[in-house]
């Protein structure tokens, strides 16, 4: 099928790549369904299905904040489906302005998405030490 | 929305496993006690709403933007 978007071009991608998040992002809940574009890169999108202008920047979690650690008990990620964590991805969404050395990540609501149920989620970590708005270069000194 | 007046040290009961407790009362603040499973997700309202404007703001990204961020990682 031929997901449309206002990012990278018609996308062709099969009903197997298609992930289904059950409960939608936080803040849009009635859109379920996403490909992940450039999976393998530093930084992939996930790319609504239904809706060509909706994509979230993400980036691997350990790539910005080594150690990052989810805190919460099994019986939340039961939206997944089964679980292996050897595929499972943890993502971090991403905030990116016109200058990206600013830009920051969420550390408190991390997307987490099973390869092997092909279904996704966004989590809330409410702890003090995650920040919504994380740099993840430092800020530069004098400017 | 149901609306009870209740007293320090005393509770309400949503369904039949979660207990909600008023602990202490100072000034404007409440302090609250919640006794729930571990299934259930216990979360301050606002952040629903902080986090919901984060990836609102994400959405907003320009590809050009977030390919200058990558080659920098």
């Amino acid at each position: 099928m031929l997901v449309r978007n206002t990012r990278f071009g018609d996308l062709d991608v099969s009903e197997e790549q298609i992930i289904t998040f059950p409960k939608g992002m936080i803040g849009f809940e009635r859109v379920e369904r996403y490909v992940l574009v450039n999976p393998t890169d530093k930084i992939s999108w996930l790319q609504a299905v239904d809706d060509a202008s909706l994509a979230f920047p993400l980036v691997q979690a350990p790539l910005v904040y080594p150690g990052y650690s989810l805190y919460v008990e099994n019986e939340l990620l039961e939206p997944l489906g089964e679980v292996d964590e050897a595929m499972m991805g943890i993502y971090l969404v991403l905030v990116v302005p016109g200058d990206p050395r600013n830009a920051t990540v969420n550390l408190k609501a991390p997307v987490v998405i099973s390869l092997k149920s092909r279904r996704g989620m966004q989590l809330l970590i409410d702890r003090p030490e995650y920040s919504v708005r994380h740099r993840i270069m430092p800020a530069e000194k004098g400017a | 929305m149901l609306v009870l007046a209740r007293k320090v040290d005393e509770s309400l009961m949503i369904g039949d496993d979660v207990e909600v407790k008023i602990l202490s009362i100072d000034g404007d603040t409440v302090r609250i006690g919640v006794q729930a499973p571990r299934s259930v997700v216990i979360l301050r309202g606002e952040l629903y709403a902080q986090v919901a404007e984060e990836n609102r703001s994400a959405t907003g990204a320009a590809s050009d933007d977030v390919d200058r961020l990558s080659s920098m990682l």
